[in-house]
């Protein structure tokens, strides 16, 4: 029948649609199914990289230098931004941009990804989620801040916006200070923001490790301020100091600033480890102590002087004054060039250049800081007929602060030269200790005789000597100052251009803090005595005010109260200009004396050191957790001091 | 041959009402988890089950009408229906819309042209009970068709437009054109696609000449077709330079659905995911991501057979690929065993809207066929669509239980 014709074509008709439809769900269902799931799952999952937080550079008593906090950066996908104008017109004064570059950056449609600002204020944030522009977003970034301000930044070092360390602490440590980032897949809805899901995979980043410092920021900041100061009055090109413990090789504070002055080159970085300078006298140093270790002189012996000029053949050596004979100690502490000159001939040269190696010059400190260089101290093979002469007064020899400070700290550590650190304790994300740095004696640079006899030689120096100017209030202080000329271009002396230095230590019976000043071509006197003295005693005279290590500071302060009642019976009176010094340390050793008298001031809103500070002249102990501003304090203002237990501080940094 | 209707309770076709059930039920669970994504709750269940109410009282009103009342209501309803998609193209206030706001009720004109024309079809192609086709007859089908068609594709709804092609086509051969001439009538549709590309469309000139000699057509016929077909090719770029771009998107999206991911295609593309991720067994009732989670577009409406295709897996379309082949394999076997010229020819009609509109939404979520926006009978969400669909079983079980009356 034509019926059944028709119904037999249209089913098998049907039959073929059928078989299609089924085969078409067969291949996408079975057979491509594992590449459709891969491609819903990267639809509804979106894996999200959490940063890292980078680790703290901390001071020895945890003081934030460098510290991390999240902040978002703006971004925006112009693909998604179909009026650039309008939406630059509402950005641009929002994150500062002009809004021309913004429309032309937000009008490339072929991008899907463009920076608008990196690492803004959270608030800042806020403030543009609010406008609720099409395609803009924000990415989660960390940003470095250092709340102590530019406090020790050249040893700190600074990190460009990827978070990458360019200087100092942070680029010697960055691979330590870097944690790993983690990561975390969130559920993607197309209409809103991507949300987490627990039962989600996730890994937490792990955040950088902690470094901290031997630096002391109170003593850092001292140090800084006294020698943006000294730089200043004398007028320098720059300058820089150092400020180490001498018995365990710490660095305290270390710095160098500029000064108003331009014209020649000056070295970039940090220039304490950076650059390397004739130290002059203050090397005389190491011609005396081997001088006197290998007993070819004794502090009494006479030397004669030659009135200021001595001719050594081919060459003359000139003294700043004419003397006629010297002891080797009073040599010493005048400074005379003529006589060092003559003791380090009566030592030799294999002796000399065998002591200046011993005491670490011409080769690396090894400090964890980039960019140190060796200095220069040539093997007695190489040296010239006048070498030896030269190289015992501190010329021909260069050698960079640390060394230097390092050699005189032996000295002070009864001859034991330790190797100089700026890194404490290496601690892990989890706050628990992954490294830390013991002291580490380098060797026996001469005998503890020799060596208090070089701390009585320095003492002299600033009793009686070139570095009266240097003397720390009535501390004993020892000291050596130096004034080297400075190499011209054309390769010799010159004689109007210096590098003023001193470098001592107090107290001399048992040294607890090594300082050098070094001050690069001053205006007018340049005599190093003169020039660096004074900072050399502010820095320290600032330092014994700080609660500078709790460890040595009360025994510092017991002998500055000691020293200021003897000053005090034997001046009488008089002397209360050279007492309002210890009249401080007298009430700050004995805050029991007046208990319950002082009040909690109210602190809060104070930068974290000034109000330490103020808590410590009233003599209270305290107890400070991290840095910036005071953020609470307990006990409340008002509150009686002394009688609970101590006091704390907390910052509005971690 | 008595003009009485007297209904056979014994001929009743149950099979067909209850896999029309069994769909619908199926339809409720899908809805309520179309419903159901993150974030936001849709009861379309519920509403589609109000729907379900008036779409079993239409489905019983066409059940009750005897065809040869039908038949005297075609040409009023035909008119009504052309009236009311003259009414969407003229109102005032614009005719983006294809709906006609009624109280709280939206309804589509368009929807109701379909049964309509498979009404007017119906009357047009027979007599009496009798079949009367000839080629002078030809042309008042074609107007009657085309009326409509050019209506709907003003409006522009591309897909219902195609729904009347669809529903022209297996009448006329059901009433018994030559198949070479139905041939000559989609030639060149298919003519018209293959001229994009010069290889295929000479591979589809020789292919029709191959058929159209088997199927024994006259030298002058194989001329008119082939010449036909040759002018058809020429004139598509031109033509199709006058399409939408929307239209032209959806065909180029077709061609190649990753030319566009995030604009055109992405239909397609979310689509074939969320099907394909499915897998065989699916992810489970209420566990679909892309559905969940919102990639899916017209989820509940276009799309639903893509969260079908998602939560049920390749198991779950196949059942209901099987349920709808069942009610279509039902429809036919009504209109075949259909004495009466008028019924037979309008249970064809709407076998052939059912069918064309299943295979072209399956065929799209599957990637087959381009979007068109044609709903999935008794499954998509909206009471227009449900509405006609049930008419349109109810009036070829009507068709079954009054087998041999008129």
């Amino acid at each position: 029948m034509n019926r059944s014709v028709r119904m037999f074509v249209v089913v098998t008709c049907g039959v073929l649609v059928w078989f299609l439809l089924v085969s078409g769900l067969a291949r996408i269902q079975i057979a491509e199914h594992d590449r459709f799931n891969t491609l819903a799952e990267k639809q509804h999952n979106l894996r999200v990289v959490i940063p890292f937080m980078r680790g703290r550079i901390l001071d020895r008593r945890g003081t934030l230098l460098a510290g991390s906090i999240s902040s978002p950066s703006v971004i925006a996908n112009p693909a998604q931004i179909a009026d650039a104008a309008a939406v630059s017109r509402v950005l641009g004064p929002l994150v500062g941009s002009y809004g021309d570059v913004l429309f032309e950056r937000l009008s490339d449609r072929r991008k899907k990804f463009v920076w608008i600002r990196r690492k803004v204020d959270p608030a800042l944030w806020e403030s543009i989620e609010a406008k609720n522009l099409p395609g803009v977003y924000r990415i989660p970034e960390i940003d470095r801040v250092n709340p102590s301000g530019p406090l020790a930044r050249q040893v700190v070092g600074s990190t460009d916006v990827d978070g990458v360390g360019l200087g100092g602490i942070e680029k010697q440590f960055d691979r330590l200070l870097r944690g790993t980032p983690g990561w975390q897949v969130l559920q993607r809805v197309p209409s809103s923001e991507s949300r987490p899901v627990c039962t989600y995979p996730c890994r937490p980043p792990v955040n950088g490790c902690d470094i901290v410092l031997t630096l002391d920021s109170d003593m850092q900041s001292a140090t800084e301020s006294e020698l943006r100061k000294a730089i200043e009055r004398c007028g320098a090109r720059w300058g820089m100091a150092l400020v180490m413990d001498p018995s365990t090789g710490e660095i305290l504070a270390m710095a160098s600033e500029d000064g108003t002055k331009g014209g020649m080159e000056v070295p970039r970085g940090n220039r304490c480890v950076v650059s390397q300078f004739e130290p002059g006298s203050t090397f005389k140093l190491i011609t005396y102590s081997a001088a006197l270790e290998e007993k070819v002189v004794s502090p009494d012996d006479r030397f004669y002087g030659w009135h200021g000029k001595k001719d050594f053949g081919t060459y003359t050596i000139r003294d700043a004054k004419e003397y006629d004979t010297l002891t080797v100690q009073r040599a010493f502490e005048l400074s005379s060039n003529i006589v060092t000159a003559q003791v380090a001939e009566a030592l030799g040269r294999e002796k000399l250049y065998a002591y200046a190696r011993d005491f670490g010059f011409g080769t690396l400190t090894g400090i964890a800081l980039p960019g140190e260089v060796p200095g220069m101290l040539h093997k007695p093979s190489d040296w010239s007929g006048r070498s030896l002469e030269t190289i015992s007064i501190g010329h021909e020899v260069a050698v960079n602060l640390v060394q230097l400070c390092s050699a005189f700290s032996a000295i002070a550590n009864d001859g034991v030269l330790m190797e100089p650190r700026i890194v404490r304790e290496i601690r892990g994300s989890d706050g628990e200790p992954r490294e830390t740095f013991p002291p580490m004696p380098v060797r026996r640079v001469v005998s503890v005789e020799t060596a208090r006899t070089m701390r009585r030689f320095l003492e002299g120096v600033v009793r009686r000597g070139t570095g009266k100017a240097a003397a720390v209030g009535n501390w004993p202080t020892g000291g050596k100052s130096g004034t080297a000329q400075m190499l011209r271009a054309d390769g010799r002396f010159s004689n109007t251009d210096f590098i003023s230095s001193f470098i001592g230590f107090v107290p001399v019976g048992n040294p607890k803090v090594v300082a050098a000043v070094i001050l690069v071509d001053p205006s007018g006197i340049s005599a190093g005595g003169l020039v660096a003295g004074p900072a050399f005693r502010n820095i320290l005279t600032r330092a014994m005010c700080t609660d500078l290590s709790d460890s040595f500071l009360p025994e510092l302060q017991r002998e500055a109260v000691r020293g200021w009642l003897r000053a005090k019976t034997a001046e009488g009176a008089a002397a209360a200009d050279a007492g309002s010094h210890g009249e401080h340390f007298a009430q700050a050793a004995a805050p029991a004396a007046r208990p319950g008298r002082a009040k909690m001031p109210d602190l809060r809103g104070l930068p974290m050191r000034v109000a330490k500070r103020l808590l410590l002249e009233a003599g209270a102990a305290v107890c400070c957790r991290g840095g910036g501003t005071v953020a609470s304090q307990s006990p409340p203002a008002g509150s009686d001091l002394g009688r609970a237990s101590a006091p704390v501080l907390t910052g509005t940094m971690r | 041959m008595s003009y009485r209707s007297r209904a056979d309770i014994r001929q009743f076709d149950w099979v067909l009402l209850v896999t029309v059930v069994a769909i619908l039920a199926f339809d409720l669970v899908v809805l309520y988890s179309a419903g159901h994504t993150t974030g936001s709750e849709a009861n379309y269940h519920m509403r589609q089950l109000a729907w379900c109410a008036i779409g079993f009282g239409a489905l019983l009103v066409a059940l009750a009408l005897p065809a040869r009342y039908l038949d005297g209501l075609s040409i009023p309803i035909y008119v009504v229906s052309l009236l009311l998609l003259l009414y969407l193209m003229f109102r005032p206030g614009g005719g983006a819309e294809r709906w006609i706001a009624l109280g709280p009720l939206r309804l589509q004109p368009s929807e109701a042209s379909k049964i309509a024309l498979v009404l007017m079809l119906a009357r047009v192609l027979s007599d009496r009970g009798k079949i009367r086709i000839g080629i002078r007859w030809l042309f008042l089908p074609g107007i009657i068709a085309a009326l409509p068609f050019l209506l709907v594709l003003k409006q522009p709804d591309l897909g219902t437009s195609l729904v009347f092609g669809a529903i022209i086509l297996p009448m006329l051969y059901w009433a018994g054109l030559p198949a070479r001439l139905i041939l000559l009538a989609v030639s060149p549709v298919v003519g018209m696609v293959a001229s994009a590309s010069l290889f295929a469309w000479i591979a589809f000139l020789v292919v029709l000449f191959v058929l159209l000699v088997v199927s024994r057509a006259s030298a002058f016929f194989l001329f008119i077709a082939l010449g036909i077909n040759m002018a058809v090719g020429v004139a598509s770029p031109i033509l199709w330079n006058r399409l939408h771009d929307y239209q032209k998107a959806r065909i180029l999206t077709f061609l190649d659905p990753g030319h566009d991911p995030l604009g055109a295609g992405y239909q397609i593309i979310q689509s074939a995911v969320a099907v394909g991720s499915g897998g065989f067994g699916g992810k489970g009732f209420l566990q679909g991501t892309q559905k969940g989670l919102s990639f899916l577009p017209e989820q509940h409406t276009d799309f639903i057979f893509s969260v079908v295709g998602e939560e049920f897996g390749f198991v779950g379309c196949g059942a209901l690929l099987f349920l709808y082949a069942v009610m279509l394999l039902r429809m036919l076997l009504i209109a075949m065993r259909a004495r009466n010229a008028f019924a037979s020819l309008m249970a064809i009609g709407f076998f052939s809207y059912l069918g064309f509109q299943v295979m072209v939404n399956v065929g799209m979520t599957v990637g087959l066929v381009p979007v068109t926006g044609l709903p999935l009978p008794l499954l998509s969400y909206g009471g227009s669509s449900l509405t006609t669909s049930l008419f349109a079983i109810g009036a070829v079980l009507g068709v079954g239980l009054r087998r041999s009356r008129y």
